[in-house]
């Protein structure tokens, strides 16, 4: 089920009554009701896939018990490495069998020697990437006796597959969401108000800046052959929006939805197009993602202790893993290795730290100095998200040469006028964004000491534009990881 | 929870008022619009003997006005500049469901573009959403999935787009001032154009083909052929080289009885740069002779 659709539109209403109302101060009824709806939810794309849910809960949960049951550190490990194959095993053949087995063919063939793969014929399952890293975080949180383990199945249960957030994040951490299913929840008046507005600044992210950047960028990365370096730069310039608005917008309206329910989930994004380096640019964008990595991998590989060498390792490792969670294709894995080279020399001059504010705190406007490494930082991220959009590498380098071609001064080949107009939703999206930026999200605190009149014709005026620009519905494009 | 789910009914009792405020915004949207045929097709008031379809080619370079004389038929050209062909199947199929039917349709094709995703050949949502107040139209929306019918029958907003907030009254331009019989010849020629005839034919590619473009051609050709309409497909001439491959592959799509109309002659006047405004829609001139060529080789064969 998409948040961007009438099913949901249902859905959440029911779910919000029965919950609050049936269910009212049962804390067990309202964990059985969350399970229930979210195997609705996550059943209504495909119910063939439920199966793995449940299998990945009720491991997880079998191992958590049994490794707070298991004192011998031999067996303790042999549990946790029965945890990382099951979970690892679903995502290997589920997603990365056949780039496997392909990138294999391909390699063979390069010394002289042709098979013909057997490629699985299976689609991969929404969201998988997602409630698997959930899961083995529990289980290695309760190896490393940083977690107790669950005694309540249906809290557990319901931990993995909480709907908001089960198929595209946030990513969350078992020592943060998990207690919340055990104690008792009553209705917050002001976590459920401040739940809606994070919601409609969702929906405002998805519906009006991603789905339509995504319409003219789709065309032109489709395109790319046939267009001029000027159009070609827009392409990529609106991707950039578009993954922004796509990802951080379904973030926004998990989390929100989860405030509805009583649930504080972990900050997904953090105004990362506002970040002054590459290092402040991890730190604010898809953050349950890069600590799950800091924490899960990247320290215990050593961090950034050791020689230089070994940082330098450490450093791909993360950013390459990281590049190929997304996808199973090159192109991931060479976005991932592209940010590493990026983060690389802050790290090296031991710079990587030094932006950890927000800019501008407490200002109004940023320095030139701020603003131009905010520019080139964007223009970095920019560039290395054309890897990240395009079909395959040859597909990367064509535009990348497109781009700095002859024709960086010829018109651009889209339509003018719709341009224009999303040009200026980009800058409108920008600037509540800007004034917002020392919030969690920008429609926190932004307007709430206006008058009453002003604040809702502001609501209104983003109600307004949703119902005016959502045109074709478009998948969020973290489904597909 | 009280408190909270009335002032939320009130927040949204409140945004469905003020929504209700934009059907004058809706309803005042044809009468800004300058080009009229798609709202007197839609009110049953294109009724002709021969009707034109296509985009900017055939606009320019097929003048209604010119067959009606010659032929003494009610003619009439509803080609729009940058229209797809399934922008041009809805034409005629609203055509059919709200006007009398006419006896031949000339259908323009714009060559190599015509089945691919072409940002310049689209379903020209900015002459739909003026006229969002008719339900026909409305229709046409849901089913290309632009809106979503529930909404759009709940609030008046997701009916609109951004061109029914343009409020200036729109008046034509020296490109697109149309003729009566519906034509937007021009007499002019663009400047700074390179004339020379390049040989820089690409190969076509099947694959670049969008599905639904296909179909849309089919469509519009088995409708005519349902209807029992002539049904003349013509390659308006252009300052380029044909390309022979993409004939090839027309041909294989046309059903026999469609009458296909390429002017091939050894004395070709329309190597004459004279004949155009830019390197692929003719003048006035060029309009003339093309049009006269086709009435007298095809209409009055």
């Amino acid at each position: 089920m998409l948040f961007n659709s009438l099913e949901f539109a249902v859905f959440l209403p029911l779910v919000f009554f029965l919950y609050w109302f049936v269910f009212k101060g049962n804390t067990k009824g309202q964990n059985g009701l969350i399970v229930l709806a979210s195997y609705v939810f996550y059943g209504w794309w495909g119910w063939h896939f439920l199966g793995l849910i449940f299998i990945s809960s009720a491991v997880d949960y079998s191992i958590g018990l049994a490794l707070s049951n298991t004192r011998k550190q031999q067996k303790r490990k042999q549990l946790l490495y029965l945890s990382l194959f099951v979970n690892l095993g679903f995502l290997g053949v589920f997603k990365y069998y056949n780039f496997f087995i392909e990138s294999f063919a391909d390699a063979f063939l390069l010394f002289g020697q042709s098979f013909e793969p057997d490629r699985l014929n299976i689609i991969l399952p929404v969201g998988i990437s997602f409630y698997t890293f959930q899961t083995l975080s529990y289980t290695i949180d309760i190896y490393q006796g940083k977690l107790k383990p669950a005694k309540d199945i249906v809290s557990f249960f319901a931990f993995v597959s909480f709907f908001p957030q089960l198929v595209a994040g946030p990513i969350e951490r078992a020592r943060n969401l998990l207690p919340q299913f055990y104690v008792k929840r009553s209705f917050n008046y002001a976590l459920a108000v401040d739940g809606l507005r994070q919601i409609l600044w969702g929906f405002f992210k998805k519906l009006v800046i991603a789905d339509n950047c995504a319409e003219l960028a789709n065309y032109i990365f489709n395109q790319s052959g046939d267009l001029s370096s000027s159009t070609l730069i827009l392409g990529a310039f609106l991707f950039t929006f578009q993954i922004y608005g796509d990802f951080s917008g379904y973030s926004d309206i998990a989390i929100g939805t989860s405030k509805l329910f009583g649930f504080n989930l972990m900050k997904n994004f953090a105004f990362p197009y506002f970040s002054r380096d590459i290092a402040e640019f991890w730190r604010r964008w898809h953050i349950s993602l890069s600590t799950w990595f800091r924490d899960y991998l990247y320290i215990p590989l050593g961090g950034s202790r050791g020689s230089q060498a070994r940082k330098v390792r450490n450093i791909f490792i993360i950013f390459i893993v990281s590049g190929f969670w997304h996808g199973a294709n090159w192109t991931f894995i060479v976005w991932g290795a592209l940010n590493a080279l990026y983060f690389l020399p802050l790290l090296l001059v031991n710079r990587n730290r030094v932006n950890l504010e927000i800019v501008a705190q407490d200002k109004v406007f940023p320095s030139i100095r701020e603003l131009l490494n905010m520019s080139l930082t964007f223009v970095l991220t920019l560039f290395a998200w054309i890897f990240f959009r395009a079909e395959s590498l040859t597909h990367a380098f064509e535009y990348i040469s497109g781009i700095f071609s002859s024709s960086i001064f010829s018109s651009i080949q889209v339509g003018h006028t719709k341009t224009i107009i999303l040009l200026g939703l980009i800058f409108l999206f920008q600037l509540i964004e800007w004034f917002g930026r020392q919030e969690n999200y920008a429609l926190e605190k932004l307007g709430l000491a206006w008058p009453r009149f002003l604040r809702f014709s502001f609501y209104f005026f983003l109600i307004g534009l949703m119902f005016v620009f959502s045109g074709k519905q478009q998948e969020f494009i973290y489904f597909q990881f | 929870m009280k408190q909270f789910l009335i002032k939320l009914s009130l927040f949204f009792a409140l945004f469905f008022i003020v929504d209700k405020a934009f059907i004058l915004l809706r309803n005042s949207s044809p009468e800004r619009e300058a080009d009229k045929r798609l709202e007197q097709l839609l009110l049953g008031e294109m009724n002709h003997d021969i009707v034109v379809l296509g985009s900017s080619k055939s606009a320019r370079g097929i003048l209604a006005g010119e067959i009606e004389k010659m032929t003494g038929k009610s003619t009439y050209n509803l080609s729009y500049p940058g229209g797809d062909i399934c922008f041009q199947e809805f034409i005629l199929a609203t055509l059919l469901e709200k006007n009398e039917k006419p006896e031949t349709v000339i259908l323009s094709i714009d060559e190599i573009v015509q089945f691919k995703d072409q940002v310049s050949l689209n379903f020209r949502m900015d002459r739909m959403y003026p006229l969002v107040k008719y339900p026909e139209i409305r229709e046409e929306l849901f089913r290309l999935g632009e809106k979503n019918e529930l909404l759009s029958d709940l609030f008046i907003l997701h009916q609109l787009s951004i061109y029914n907030f343009d409020l200036r009254q729109k008046h034509f331009s020296r490109l697109d001032s149309i003729s009566s019989n519906g034509s937007m010849p021009i007499s002019f020629q663009k400047q700074a154009l390179d004339w020379d005839l390049k040989d820089d034919l690409k190969p076509y590619k099947i694959e670049n083909e969008v599905e639904g473009k296909l179909q849309c051609f089919l469509d519009l050709q088995n409708s005519c052929l349902a209807n029992d309409i002539e049904l003349i497909i013509v390659f308006i001439p252009t300052f380029k080289k044909f390309n022979e491959l993409f004939y090839q592959r027309f041909l294989e799509l046309v059903d026999p009885k469609v009458r296909v109309f390429r002017y091939e002659a050894a004395d070709n006047p329309f190597e004459n740069k004279n004949y155009y405004h830019d390197l692929t829609h003719l003048n006035q001139k060029g309009a003339k002779l093309y049009t006269e060529l086709l009435t007298e080789e095809v209409l009055l064969e």
